[in-house]
Order: structure tokens, then sequence, then C-alpha cells
């Protein structure tokens, strides 16, 4: 089942604790979404880069769980050139405490990747989002350093039309809406076949469940 | 010893005055036995017939443009320890009472060479900090402040003319106990003097010893320690500026003020300031901080501000200035600081945020947080990264991650809102109605849509005007 | 994905819908609308039926049952009640029984919180309501417990309330609850927690919420509602969002609701009749004995008739036992010494008479009879009783006694929103500044207070009406105006039931211990007929006993002076009202009585019924004082429009005084059924509160218009009504309170040294400070002695002159003289009551020698000394009075000594205080002086700045400009405001000022601020009342020198 609240989020922690050794799993931070988690095989790539390729900046969802556990820690999560306005109320509803953010906000395309490079290698933050306008294979190696250097998960979010580029990333996806969720497909992952597919049931009543109603 | 007492009569009202040339009708009131009246107002405010004492209602009465401040003691009582960090230069021992300095200048007449030479220029800054004062000058610390409160002016250097001095005031200038001076009201008497006269033994029995200590202490019969004033490490000091300072030149009439006071403190402490401080606070904005350098310490008010003048004129602030700070803690506060900066534990957050405000500016380096309002648009801000928040009960639950800055108008097509084809909407709508209170006033209808291209959007109706618009996405 | 369907097809209307869960402005500061609107809103929207829940209260119901009869609304009762221990519900009465389970649960959850909240738990419902129903809102924290419960607890009486707001949380709530109602077998019904009549009171409940929190609208964040959906919603509208059968399941439960307040049918309580007889026949039998004792000579022929007359009607109403519990209390008042009159419609009847319930002697006042009791008005008599103030608690612990607390309550006092509060808590909320708030109420002061706030109001106190925050404000102060803000007690109204009490109301705690207060005012239990006698206070009660007590005490064992014994229209008490020699006088002793007494002239006791209902704010602002005065003076023909006007007017020479009159003309001259005449009658009472009279002038207009009279009467009726509305007097009231004035009056006039010690002794009350009525005694003739340790008591007390003392022999019979006033330790402040009676008492036993004497004899404390000593009454003791401050601050350590170590002492030379000083410690320990008027110890001073005395200024004629000063005796703003009158004093009389609005607002300052006014004036002179008219006013305190003397100000 799919989970948003706390208390699932808690207990979810736990059974990746428990994967830990048997797996990679020490190198991976579980999605929060089961069926994602299965396809990637455990989660997102922890001091990496991954990207997620869609039509229109797709894909927040599938994040946020990640992003709701990473804000109890200290560090900050970083946003670089968001699309639009991250609903601070909304993120909240979703368990993400909106005060460890640190946008990046009306910088040019370079200004991007220097911002996602000084955040990502910094150690200060837990997780780096960033939509870049475009990016260079080099660019985005030294990207990919820097995750590494900062042991720092990178999530790039991508136009679809940068498919066939290549990448060092790590994992990228491949994200659409479809009238169930989102329909993710892995077109690569590090150490496995690329070409699973799952839907993330985001946006099922399931997703605004969360706290009793107390109006 | 010889004390010098420094009586501000007007401190409640001048705290607040001082950032300022000049007011309208100012009263700062006082709740005293659970009415609200005028404590002390300025000769603009007693133009129109209001006196400390009146009711509130009855002042306002009186003069309807009136501007009320509460009394502030805890800033009375700050003033009178910036005050005291100024006086250090003209002695070491000092001590307060309510609107009072003490100042022991026994030891200090002889390297000023006399009074007159002393309290010269005592008058003259203390006129340029923005307070008046009355004072007095009697061998014990008793006498020099009832003087300064009631024969201001009065000086008194040796012993034996005090109690001619003290005689004709009243007893109530010494003591407040309502019980002694009943007592002595209700036998027909009533200055000090009078209360000398009577027999001493009869007296402390329908008095009790306490009168008879403090009137010996007054004439230096009993001993009257006082605790002293220790003078603090730093430097720090506020003018809350009466309304509110849009033109930067306006600000360097607080800003001398503060000039003074700090060189005054520097001369006490015998040393000089490289590096100035300035905090300039705004009602609704984050405050403006900026500081300024110094090629070699100083403690030249003028030059200080000359150098303050430069760095102004090139300021900008978003908003006017309410309130203007001062802080100095340069001399000794070295070793502190780098102490400080390793126990931080959030030291390289502070580095990253510093190396991308410095590199892309500060306004483009947000934090996020949410506001309590049921407007979409209201319900959230940008702010310092990481300022912390008041934990606000989840509301967004049915509410999409993403928000458009702004709402986006959307085609209609037979009623039905269009986005690369008719939507379809869930139904059971959020109606959000709220603002009518100010002047941003909504009443919409948010549903939860699904585009032919399979997005879930977040739109609304706006029942006002009518039309549909786009205002989030959840994708 | 969710259910894939777009907002609901509008178009189908459900057949029916009855909103079960709704809120009225008595549930306080959440309720935004009134009851009567949301009947009539429920009624135009075509709903079934409409329950009103007050959160556990029923205070609002009675209102909201009125309207609904009027409009044929199904009305049911219920409540919503928070348990302490979850969840919350609602609860709906479904008959009697059930309403009176309703009643007691709601007394139990009041009485057992403080005042203005409430406590109850599972436990308290449970077995308590077994004819109620119970509704549970879904959106509450323990949802399966609370149904669980609610299941168990209310077995099929209880539903699930799913309330859809339209706040993004109905998907849930419709889902929770269809979870909810399968599992534990819960039918579901839609409702809508109503909080409103109509959405756009939305900005009003946000302010409301915003008082409740005491946080600006502004910052309410989430508290406040997110949307206008809780009001009473469109069929159409709630079928767009609510599944039919939670809609059609609202018509089935208000199906079994059939409870309306009209079943509770109240029966007198019966505690008096004793067996053997019926109440009718016991109160023929305590009539006849009444008779036999008012007329010994037998009862006049008219007054027998009309007693016959009374008992008839009386039986026929069924109103015996009214009458008999009356008598009880007033029976038992009086053997308890308390002095008591009725007033009210029915309290000047002859039975009353009898029954000793009034003292007004129906034979001095024939022209009241016929308008007693009304067989048309089906509502109970009014008879309302005025008690000794000091003494009223007795009376009302009596009633506590006798009817027990079940059964015998207070009714309740509704306060509710004026002007100047709405401006005050709306004004907060908008976010407004403590200064702008207070510029914007005492503007308000300017503006008739009951009035609604219109732009031009704002703009002539200086404020922008356009500027969009006080358009809001002053839209929401309208609208707020006339709110319940919460429930008071009622000064005296009780309610006593014949059975339990809360079975019929709930009864909740007052502010006061020991007190407990129903939740329905007086118009409400008038509306249901439910009986009620008011036990009021009156401090001239107390006076005229306490000066009897002294007349007779003091005249010793001859024929003792009683009220029946007063002699009846006697030439020189009405020649002394006529000269307006009234200080002290029951009612005509203010400036505006006084000034009317002598164009007036009374003559007999109907004169004093009119003057007493004239000189007020209603006469006076419907116009009728002068053409009333033109016409007895004779300078006006005195015409009737028609007979039938003239059977109305005729006694009061042809202009409406009384309520009554009022009524009785819409009746006669504009065709009002007796019905309408009497919803006029209430409506006047309510007009200040919310309005609603204007539905009345178009048919008195068209009625009278019909009947052929001149528009102009027509209208100046209406205005008439107007100001009767808020202070108008019915003629039996008047009619009581002349009786106390002539009684007061002809005290006054024969034993002025007795009335002014019992007023005195009587304070706080009425008119006049005790130096003022001090000084009138003076003026009389009175000898008065000073406050002293060895001959006062604690009250003032009557004593042989020191003339006649030492002319005659001890022992000999006290002839026809005039007693000596002696002042009361009551007048020392700062000394207790216990300690004073000490010294009285104690005194007896031999006089005191010395200070130490007296306190060690009396076990005085240092403060009672002290007071003692500052109002110069030890000075037999030890002489003046810094001698006597001396001494007394050494009392206490010599007290152990014995009084060896006082003789060791060295006394301090101590000068006497000069005269200055003693006026002023006079006043600021006794708040009078023997001695010389402050005024006189600086006439020097007053004649260089060229001022005369009053004594001085009455020789002068009028037209006269002069300079005139004195002390500022009382300010006062009649009813209009287009004039102050201030009284001034000075040591040779008093000077009566007028001053226009005009020079006040100029001069407003010195006009408040000065305790010796100095004024230019032009003396004006009318029937023998002198005034001065202001041209300048001057503020000459600085000569009294701190003397500290309270004036009355606008009381």
């Amino acid at each position: 089942m799919q989970v948003v609240s706390l208390d699932e989020l808690k207990r979810h922690g736990a059974l990746w604790q428990g994967r830990r050794g048997l797996l990679t799993a020490d190198r991976l931070l579980s999605s929060g979404w089961t069926v994602l988690d299965d396809v990637l095989g455990g989660g997102w790539p922890r001091a990496s880069l991954a990207e997620v390729l869609s039509d229109a900046h797709q894909g927040l969802p599938l994040i946020l769980p990640l992003l709701a556990r990473l804000s109890a820690g200290p560090r900050w999560l970083a946003w670089v050139a968001p699309p639009y306005v991250p609903y601070a109320p909304a993120l909240v509803a979703r368990g993400v405490r909106v005060e460890r953010l640190l946008l990046v906000r009306d910088v040019s395309a370079g200004q991007r990747l220097w911002a996602a490079e000084q955040a990502l290698k910094s150690g200060a933050c837990s997780a780096v989002l960033v939509w870049p306008e475009q990016v260079q294979a080099a660019q985005l190696r030294r990207l990919q350093l820097a995750a590494e250097q900062g042991d720092c998960p990178g999530i790039l979010f991508r136009s679809l039309r940068t498919v066939r580029q290549g990448s060092p990333a790590a994992l990228r996806l491949r994200v659409r809406p479809s009238p169930a969720g989102l329909a993710v497909e892995v077109l690569k992952r590090r150490g496995a076949w690329g070409g699973a597919t799952c839907i993330v049931p985001v946006g099922r009543d399931e997703d605004r469940g969360g706290p009793a109603l107390v109006p | 010893m010889l004390w010098l007492a420094l009586y501000f009569p007007h401190l409640p009202l001048e705290v607040i005055t001082r950032g300022r040339q000049q007011a309208g009708a100012l009263a700062i009131i006082e709740k005293l036995g659970g009415r609200e009246q005028v404590s002390r107002c300025n000769s603009a405010a007693q133009a129109y017939g209001i006196r400390p004492g009146l009711a509130l209602p009855a002042a306002l009465a009186l003069c309807t443009g009136l501007s009320v401040q509460r009394r502030d003691r805890a800033r009375e009582q700050q003033a009178l320890h910036g005050l005291a960090a100024w006086a250090y230069q003209f002695s070491a021992r000092i001590s307060f009472e309510p609107s009072l300095l003490l100042l022991e200048v026994g030891a200090s007449l002889r390297l000023f060479g006399g009074l007159p030479t002393l309290l010269a220029p005592l008058q003259r800054e203390l006129e340029q900090l923005g307070y008046s004062v009355r004072h007095a000058v009697a061998p014990t610390p008793m006498a020099a402040g009832v003087l300064a409160r009631n024969r201001p002016d009065c000086q008194v250097v040796m012993q034996d003319g005090l109690c001619e001095a003290v005689a004709p005031l009243p007893l109530a200038c010494l003591t407040r106990a309502r019980d002694v001076r009943n007592l002595i009201r209700h036998i027909g008497m009533d200055s000090i003097g009078d209360v000398l006269a009577l027999p001493r033994a009869e007296l402390a029995r329908r008095t009790g010893p306490q009168l008879l200590n403090l009137l010996d202490r007054l004439l230096g019969r009993l001993p009257d320690p006082r605790p002293e004033w220790q003078p603090p490490r730093h430097f720090s000091q506020t003018i809350e500026l009466l309304g509110e300072i849009a033109q930067t030149m306006a600000l360097m009439f607080p800003a001398r003020r503060l000039m003074v006071a700090l060189c005054g403190f520097l001369r006490g402490q015998g040393g000089g300031a490289q590096r100035l401080q300035w905090t300039l606070r705004h009602r609704d904005h984050p405050p403006t901080r900026f500081g300024q350098g110094l090629l070699d310490p100083s403690r030249d008010p003028d030059h200080m501000l000359e150098v303050l003048r430069e760095r102004i004129e090139r300021l900008q602030f978003p908003a006017p200035v309410v309130a203007i700070d001062l802080r100095v803690d340069d001399w000794q506060a070295f070793e502190e600081r780098s102490l400080t900066l390793f126990e931080r534990p959030a030291q390289a957050d502070q580095a990253l945020l510093e190396r991308l405000s410095n590199r892309l500016g500060e306004q483009r380096i947000r934090g996020l947080r949410c506001l309590a309002d049921h407007r979409p648009e209201c319900a959230w801000q940008f702010c310092q990264p990481g300022e912390s928040v008041v934990p606000l009960s989840p509301r967004g639950v049915s509410q999409p991650p993403w928000l458009l800055p702004q709402p986006r108008p959307l085609r209609e097509c037979q009623g039905a809102p269009q986005y690369g084809g008719a939507l379809r909407l869930e139904n059971l709508p959020e109606r959000i109605e709220a603002g009518w209170w100010d002047g941003f006033d909504i009443t919409r209808d948010y549903f939860v849509a699904h585009s032919p291209a399979g997005e879930r959007l977040w739109v609304f109706r706006d029942r006002r005007a009518g039309g549909w618009y786009l205002h989030g996405l959840f994708m | 994905m969710a259910a894939p369907c777009g907002p609901r097809s509008p178009h189908r209307v459900p057949d029916a819908y009855a909103e079960l869960h709704c809120l009225t402005n008595y549930t306080f500061l959440r309720g935004a609308s009134h009851p009567e609107e949301l009947v009539e809103r429920a009624h135009a929207l075509g709903y079934r039926a409409l329950a009103v829940t007050d959160e556990c209260s029923l205070s609002g119901v009675v209102r909201a049952h009125q309207e609904a009869k009027a409009l044929g609304l199904a009305l049911i009762i219920g409540s919503e009640v928070h348990l302490c221990d979850g969840p919350h519900l609602v609860l709906l009465v479904t008959n009697r029984a059930g309403y009176a389970q309703l009643c007691r649960l709601i007394t139990r959850g009041r009485r057992h919180a403080d005042k203005g909240s409430y406590r109850l738990q599972r436990a308290d419902l449970e077995d308590a309501l077994p004819d109620c129903l119970a509704l549970l809102p879904t959106d509450q924290d323990d949802m399966e417990d609370a149904a669980a419960w609610l299941a168990k607890t209310f077995a099929g009486r209880a539903w699930l309330a799913v309330e859809l707001l339209r706040d993004g949380y109905d998907t849930e709530r419709l889902r929770c609850s269809e979870r909810l109602a399968q599992v534990y077998r819960l039918p579901r019904l839609a409702s809508g927690d109503v909080h409103m009549h109509v959405r756009g009171r939305r900005a009003l409940q946000d302010v409301l919420t915003a008082v409740r929190l005491n946080t600006p609208v502004a910052a309410l964040g989430h508290a406040r509602l997110s949307n206008g959906e809780r009001h009473l919603r469109p069929l159409d509208d709630l079928a767009t969002l609510y599944p039919a059968a939670l809609l059609e399941e609202t018509v089935h439960v208000a199906g079994r609701c059939g409870f309306s307040l009209d079943a509770l049918r109240y029966e007198y309580p019966d505690d008096v009749t004793p067996a053997g007889f019926t109440p009718h026949a016991w109160l023929r039998r305590l009539t006849e004995q009444g008779i036999a004792r008012r007329w010994p000579d037998g009862c006049p022929a008219r007054v027998c008739a009309q007693i016959e007359h009374e008992l008839a009607l009386i039986a026929e109403l069924h109103y015996e036992a009214y009458f008999l519990t009356v008598w009880d209390i007033v029976r038992h008042a009086r053997a308890l010494g308390i002095l008591c009159q009725g007033r009210g419609s029915a309290a000047n009847s002859a039975v009353c008479y009898c029954l000793e319930i009034t003292e007004v002697d129906p034979s001095r006042m024939n022209l009241l009879f016929e308008r007693f009791i009304s067989r048309e008005r089906d509502e109970p008599p009014d008879i309302d009783v005025d008690f000794e103030h000091q003494r009223r608690e007795e009376v009302i612990q009596y009633i506590y006694t006798k009817y027990g607390r079940d059964r015998a309550a207070l009714a309740a006092t509704l306060i509710t929103y004026r002007t100047r509060s709405a401006l005050r808590d709306v004004g907060k909320s908008l976010g407004l500044g403590l200064e702008q708030i207070e510029a914007l109420v005492s503007a308000v002061s300017a503006w008739r207070r009951h009035a609604e706030i219109e732009p031009a109001h704002l703009a002539e106190a200086g404020f922008d009406p356009d500027n969009p925050t006080l358009q809001r404000l002053r839209i929401l102060v309208n609208s707020l105006r006339g709110f319940p803000r919460h429930l008071s007690q009622h000064v005296g109204g009780f309610v006593i039931a014949a059975g339990r009490l809360d079975e019929l109301v709930p009864i909740e705690n007052a502010a006061m211990a020991e007190r407990s207060v129903i939740q329905w005012e007086k118009d409400d239990l008038e509306a249901l007929g439910l009986l009620k006698i008011d036990v009021l206070a009156l401090g001239m009660l107390s006076a005229i006993r306490r000066t009897i007590d002294l007349i007779n005490r003091f005249e010793g064992p001859r024929q003792a002076l009683t009220l029946a014994r007063i002699p009846a229209e006697d030439p020189g008490v009405y020649r002394m009202i006529q000269r307006a020699d009234t200080v002290g006088v029951f009612q005509i002793e203010s400036r505006a009585q006084m000034s009317m007494l002598p164009r007036l002239r009374p003559k007999g006791f109907y004169d004093l019924v009119i003057e007493v209902a004239i000189v007020r704010p209603g006469p006076i602002q419907g116009d009728m004082v002068h053409p009333y005065l033109r016409r007895r003076q004779g300078r006006e023909a005195v015409d009737y429009p028609s007979e039938a006007v003239r059977s109305v007017l005729e006694r009061t020479l042809g202009v409406p005084i009384f309520q009554e009159q009022v009524i009785k003309l819409a009746m006669v001259a504009a065709g009002f059924t007796p019905g309408e005449a009497d919803h006029l009658r209430r409506a006047m009472a309510a007009w200040k509160r919310r309005g609603g009279l204007e539905l009345y002038q178009k048919k008195l207009m068209s009625g009278m218009q019909a009947r052929g009279y001149r528009r102009e009467f027509a209208e100046r009726l209406y205005r008439q009504i107007l100001g009767f509305g808020d202070y108008g007097f019915p003629e039996s009231h008047a009619a009581s309170f002349a009786l106390l004035v002539y009684v007061s009056a002809w005290l006054k006039r024969y034993h002025p040294a007795a009335f002014c010690a019992a007023l005195i002794n009587s304070q706080p009350m009425g008119f006049y400070a005790p130096a003022q009525l001090m000084r009138d005694a003076r003026e009389h003739g009175v000898e008065v002695l000073p406050v002293d340790v060895n001959y006062s008591d604690w009250d003032c007390t009557l004593e042989e002159t020191a003339a006649r003392n030492a002319g005659l022999e001890p022992g000999s019979p006290p002839g026809r003289h005039m007693p000596a006033l002696r002042l009361g330790l009551r007048l020392v402040r700062g000394l207790s009551q216990a300690a004073a009676e000490r010294i009285a008492r104690l005194r007896g036993q031999g006089r005191f020698e010395d200070v130490v004497d007296l306190a060690r004899r009396a076990a005085l404390n240092r403060a009672d000394l002290k007071a003692l000593a500052a109002a110069d009454t030890l000075r037999g003791l030890a002489g003046h009075r810094h001698l006597a401050a001396w001494e007394v601050a050494g009392v206490e350590d010599a007290m152990p000594l014995y009084g060896l170590d006082r003789f060791r002492e060295c006394v301090p030379r101590l000068c006497p205080p000069d005269e200055g000083q003693a006026v002023l410690a006079d006043y600021a320990q006794l708040g009078l002086s023997l001695r010389e008027h402050p005024l006189a110890l600086i006439r020097r001073q007053l004649r260089e700045r060229g001022f005369l005395s009053a004594q001085e200024i009455g020789d002068h004629p009028a037209g006269d400009i002069v300079r005139a000063a004195g002390l500022v005796l009382i300010r006062q703003r009649p009813g209009n405001g287009r004039a102050i009158f201030v009284t001034l004093e000075d040591e040779s009389g008093g000077l009566n000022l007028l001053i226009w609005a005009d020079l006040a607002e100029r001069q407003r300052k010195i006009l408040l601020g000065a305790q010796l006014l100095g004024v230019v004036a032009e003396i004006q002179r009318a029937e023998g009342v002198q005034h001065l008219l202001c041209r300048r006013l001057e503020d000459h305190s600085e000569l009294l020198n701190g003397l500290n003397i309270v004036s009355r100000d606008f009381h």
C-alpha cells in the first residue's frame, strides 16, 4: 500500500533498514511508494543523480514521500529553479517540513547548474531537486561527481526530448500521466536492466487520506 | 563623597520621542487602578489640556488626533542603562533609582576641575542624546536624588548645608509609605523639617524605625550603600522611531543620538570602535542590516557620522523604518566569536547559504512558509531559508503540490472549462470564501479536474465574476 | 480515479428537507443570525421544519417559537452539546417529556460549571433522555468510539449527521459516514451545522469568531470558517450535494418531533390556600378581611362594586393563585417590618388595596379601575412589588425558602450589543487601534445611542466614511447591534412554578453566588403566559420606613405614626411642592422635575401622578409637556378630535401622557384590534433593541386617516409611541410612585430632621449626597450636630436640641418641637460598621474617658481609630484633630503598658488646623462639613474676581448679566442633548445653569474639569424658576487648593 502518513513512513523506514545489507540497499533511499520501490530495486539512488523525464515538469509527487522523510533531518532540501510555486500547505499536508526547503529562483541556466552543484557537494543538503533548461553531458558528469562528493541524491526533472541523450545518472525514469496516477518506465538503472514499468497511484483518494478530519 | 544626581523627568516620553525631531500630540498611558490613564504627555498634548492622571477616554475626548503609546518600563530601564554606559566617562561609581542616575563625582571633580566644568559638557551631551535632565549635588546619594527630583539645580557641597537644604521639602519626597505620610499629614505637618523637630522616641513608636533610618541616611548619619552598576561588554542600543521614516537622510537624526551614546560609552571604556553594525527595522519586512567599517578605531561622533552619511546615502531599504539599532562588539569579542562559530551545529548550512547568496543575490535564495489563511494566494510566503515556523495543522490535503504564481484563465466551451479539451470535474468542490476584511476578497469553488491528456489539475470557478481558472497541478 | 462525474445536475429538487442542526445568535459569539431571521428564512425556502439547537441553551427558543407560530413553520426544540469526554452531538425533543429531560440536562450542565459555561459528560446523557433523539456530526476525533457509544445509548434514536460544507473534506465525510453507518447500524441524514440564515452573514460570523478568540479577523487563520456554507441553503443546492436518501431522512426525523412550546400548560403555584378552601374562596375571604380593615366605617358602594367586578374577572381568568402568591410575599415582608408597595397594571386594583399589596386608595384614584386586567389580552396580570432596597434580599430568600430552588428562580436579562459595545468589538476585530476605537466610541455618544450608524455620523466625527475599513465597520456594527451578548440576571423578576421549574426551562448559575437564573427573559415568560413577580428594590421605601421609625422612637409612647396615618391631601405639603422645595423627595427632586413643579403647581394627588409621568424622556421627546402645561394653565383650549379620543385623553387634558393611553388611542382612533394593540405595546418595548415599529406606523397612519383624523395628529401620535418605547410610564406605575412622592414630601414637610437622617442612613440613593441633604435640612431650621464618639450611633439619630436641653428639666414630657439631627458614624470614611456599633453599645456603660479607654473598650483597631481621629470625632477625648491623630498613632504600642506610659510621653507642640484645613479634612473624611461652606472661606478672593453669591444674584432683576461661581454639584445632559444642566452651590445657596451644547462643546474642558466653576451668564426667570443662561465658563478650581468634592455627573 502507498503511504503518506508519518506513522506509515516510520514503519517504512524500519522495513528499509531491515533490508540493509541484504541488497545494496544502503545505497538506496526508499521512495515511499511500494510499487515504485519494486521497479527501482529498492528506491532512489542515494549519492547519485536520478533523472525524471516528462512532458511538462511532471513527477514531483513521486519524490514527495521521500522529501517528507528527509525533511525530518537537519539538512536542506534544495529546489533549484522549480517551474511553479511549491504550494507550502499541500507540502505540509503531505508531511514535508517546509522550513527545510531552500529555493533557488529566478536564475539563468548556467546559474542553475552552478547552484545545483554547490548544493549537491556541500554536504548540507539531504536532497537536491533541479529543473535545468539544457545540460551538457560534461555538466551532468560534474553534477554526478558533486552528488557523490556530498553524499546527496540529485533529482533532475528534464524534458522527454532528452530521452536519447546519454547520461551518467544512476537512474533514468520516463513519467506520463495515466488515469490511475503516474505511469513510470525505468529507462536506465545502474546495475540492472531497464524497461520495468509501474503505475504509481498518485492522486488517488489514499493520497489525500492523511490526517483525521478536523475542520 | 559627593553625589551628582541626574533625574530624567520625561524619560517615559523621551524613550519614544527621541527618534524624531517633532511629533504631534502624544500621550504615554499606563493602567493604574484598573483604568487607562495618561502618565506623561508632550507639550503639544498639553496644549489640548491633557495632563498626567487624566483618564484615556477623557484625553481622547479633548484631542481626537492624540497618539497614544503604552508606557514601557522595560524600555525606560534599558534607556537608563544606556545612559549609565554613557555616563561612565564621568564617574566609575554609578547607581540607579527610577528615572534617575547617581554618579559619585567627588573623585572625578579634581579630574574635571570643578563642578561647572563637569556639568557643562554633561548637559550638552544629554541634550544631544535627546533627554532632558534635572540635576542636584549633595553629600549623600539620597539627598542628591531627592533634591534633583524636587529642588533641581541645588548644589550642596558641604555636610553642613544639607539639613537646611532638605528641610523645606515635603516628607512625601522622601517616602511613599502611606502610613507615615498620613500620620504626618494628620498631625498638621508636612515637611522633612517638621518631622525632624518631632520627639524622636515618640515618633519611632508611631512610625516604626524605618522613617528614622531614612532620615539618618538622608543626612549622612547612617551609611547608605548602593549596588554599583557594571558596564556591559558590548554596546547595543535601539531607538524606536515614533511613526515611520521613509527618507534615508531623516535617519541621520536618530543615528546621531545613537552615535553620541556610543562615543560616551567608548570614552568610559577607554576604547574605540572599528566596526559598527546597524539594523533598520521595518514593520512588515525583515530588517535591513548593514555594517559600517572604519579604517582606525574611533570615538569621534562627528567623524563616524560623516562615514555613516556616505553609507546611508546609497542605502535602499524596502519599507519605512520603525526602529534603528546600533551594535558594537568589536574590541574585545574576537575570542568569543570564533568559539561560537565552531560550536554552531548548522555551520555548514550557513556556509552554503552564504555562498549561494553572495553569488546569486540574497533575493534569489528563499525559504518557504505557511500562513494560516484559507486563500491559496495568502496561505504561503517566501521567507529567509530555515526561518522557523509556527506549526500549523495541515489544511491542504486536497490541494496540489504545485501552485501557479497567478491563476490562469481557462477558455470555456458550453459552460465547461477547457484545457487541451474539455475538463472533467470531480464533484464536491471546495468552496473558499474569504478576505472581505483586507480587500482581497475571493469566493471560489475549487475542483479537481482531469484533462484529456490525463493530467490532474486544480481549477476554480470565480463565483462572483464568473469564469474558470487553472490554479494548481497535481502531477 | 475518483468517481468520474461533474457537478451534479442542479435541477433535481428534493421534495422536502428539515434542518435539524441550527445555531442562533443565542449561542453567543457563534451563531450569526437572530432566531426570527432563521425561522423566517427556513420558511421562505420551503423547509419542512427547523430545529433550533443552540449550544446547551434554550434561550432563543421562545423567540423562534413566536415567529414560527406566526408563519406556520414546524419548529423543533433541541440543543447542541459538547461533552467533555467527547463527542459533540445534537439532541432533539420529541414530546413534552423529552422537553423536560432536555431542560434538566441543560440545567445539570450549566449548574455544574461557572456562569456562562457548562459541563456535561457521557454519563449525564445515559438513561436521561428517553424522549430525545440524537444526531452525531461526523467531523470529530475518535468517531468509532463515539458512534459505538451513541448507537448503544440512543438505540433506535440516533443518526449520523452528514454535514457537507464544501470545505474540501466532503468526500471523506461521505465515505467515513457510510462506513460507520454500516458498522454501527446507524442511519444517516443530512444537516447543515447552520450558523446564519443567509450567506451574507459570513463577515459578521467571522467577527464573532474574532471576538470569541480575542484576535483580529485578519489573524484568525484557520479558526475562521473557510466559507459561508453554514447557512440555510436552498433545496436545489442541497440536492446537488447530498444523496437524496439523506435529505429524505431529515423529514422522517422531523416527523418524530411533535413538541411545541404551546404545550407548556402552566399552572400557577398554589401553596397559599389553606385546606378546605378553594383559591377563590380564600381570596374572597382575605379581600373581605381587608375591606373591614381599610374601611372600618363601611366600604363605599362604588368601591364594593369595583371589588366584586374585579373578583369576577379574576375568577374568570383563573388568576386567584397569582394574587394569593403576591399577597403571601407581601404579608411576609410586612411581618418582617419591611415596607413595600406594589405597582404594575394589576397592582392598583381595589383587591390589591384590600390585600395590602398597594397603599394607593382606590377611592382616591377612581380613574384607574377599569384598566387593571384586560380580558382580551391573553396574558397574566402584572404586579411588581418594590421593597426597601437594603432588605430586599430577605424577601428573595423567603421566596427561595418557601418554593425551593427547583421551583423559583430569577428571570434572565439579555445583555445585547449596543452601538458602543458593538463598535468596540468590531473595531478590535478589524484591527483598529485603541485610539481610533475610542475616538469612534466617543463620537457615538454624540449620536443617538440606539440609532444605526450612518456615513454622515462618521463624517461628522472627522472620519472618512468612504474608507473601506470604516464602511465595513459601519455595516458590521449595524448588524451586530441588538445581538445577544450574554445572559445576566434580571433585577428582581421571579418566576415560580407549580412543579419543577427545571422541567419548564433550563436554569443557570448567576454571577452572584446562591442565585440561579432561568434561560428566559421576562418577555419570553410573558409570551408563554408564565407567572412572574418582580421583587424590586427601592431606596425611598427604606428611607420612609427609617423616617417613621426615627419619629416614633423620638416621640415616645404616643400614638405611633404609620403609613396609613399620614393625612391625605395636606395643603401644606402641596404648597411646599409648588415651591419646588423638594430636595430628597421621591422622584420630584431632580432638576428637571423641580423646574416643572412651579409651573405645574400640583394641587392634588392626581397632579402628582401626572407630574411623575410627564417629566420623563418619553413625553419630553414626544413633545407632550408643553401642550399639557399650556392647557393646564388655560392658555390653550382643550379640544378633542373625536368623542372616542376624548374618552381616552380627558383626564390628561387631551394630551397622552401614559403608556396605556397611547395603546388605547391606537385602538379607538386607528382601529387596532386588542391583539394588535398588544403587539404594538411589545414592539414599543423592544423597539430600541431591534426596531420593527415601521410596520405599525403605516397601519396607524392609514387607520387614523380612514377615521378622519388629521395627518398631523397621526404623526404626533407616532412620535409619542417612539418616545414611549424607551421610557413610557404606565399610569398605575405613576400612581404607585406618586403615593411615595406624597408620603416622602409629607415627611419632609413635618419631620425634616428625621427625614434627612433617614435619607442619609439609606445612602446611596436618590439624587443628592449627604452634604446637600444636610444643608437643606439646616435651611429648614434643623440643628445638625457633629459626629462624636460620645454621642453618635452608626446611623444618624435624633436628639433633643441643645437649647431645649438647657432650658428644660430632664424628664419633662417632650412637646411639639423640632429635634436636632446627630450625624452618625456611618459618615466616617474607613470606619467599619461593626466598630461603630461597638462604640455605641459600650458607650452605654459609661462615656469614654480618653482615646486609650475608647480603643480598649470598643476593641478598635488602628484603622478605625485613625478614621475616627481624622473625622474629628474624638474632640471630646483628645482635643483638636492634629492632637487626636498623634494620640491615636501612639495607642497600639501604649496598650500593653496599661495606660501608664502615656503620661510619660513627650507631647509635641501641634497647632490646631485652621478653618480651611478643617473644612478640607471634613470633606475628605465625612463628605460634608458643619463648618463654613468652602466657598465662604474664599469669598474674598471670589469677590476680587467679581463673582456674586447665589443670594446676591437672587436680588438682581432678570435679564442682568452677572458673574457667578460655585462648586459643581451635578452635571446633567437631558434626553435630546441640546443643553447641559449644571447645578452650582455656594455658601448662600444653589444656582441652576443652562449651557447650550455649542458653548459646552467649545469649553468642554472647563465644563468637565472644573470643580469650582465660574460663569458669565444672563439671569432668566420664568414662573418662579431661575436659570443662569451661560455665555462663558471659567475654571477657578485652583482656589479650592485640592479640595476634593465629588460631583454627581451624568448619572
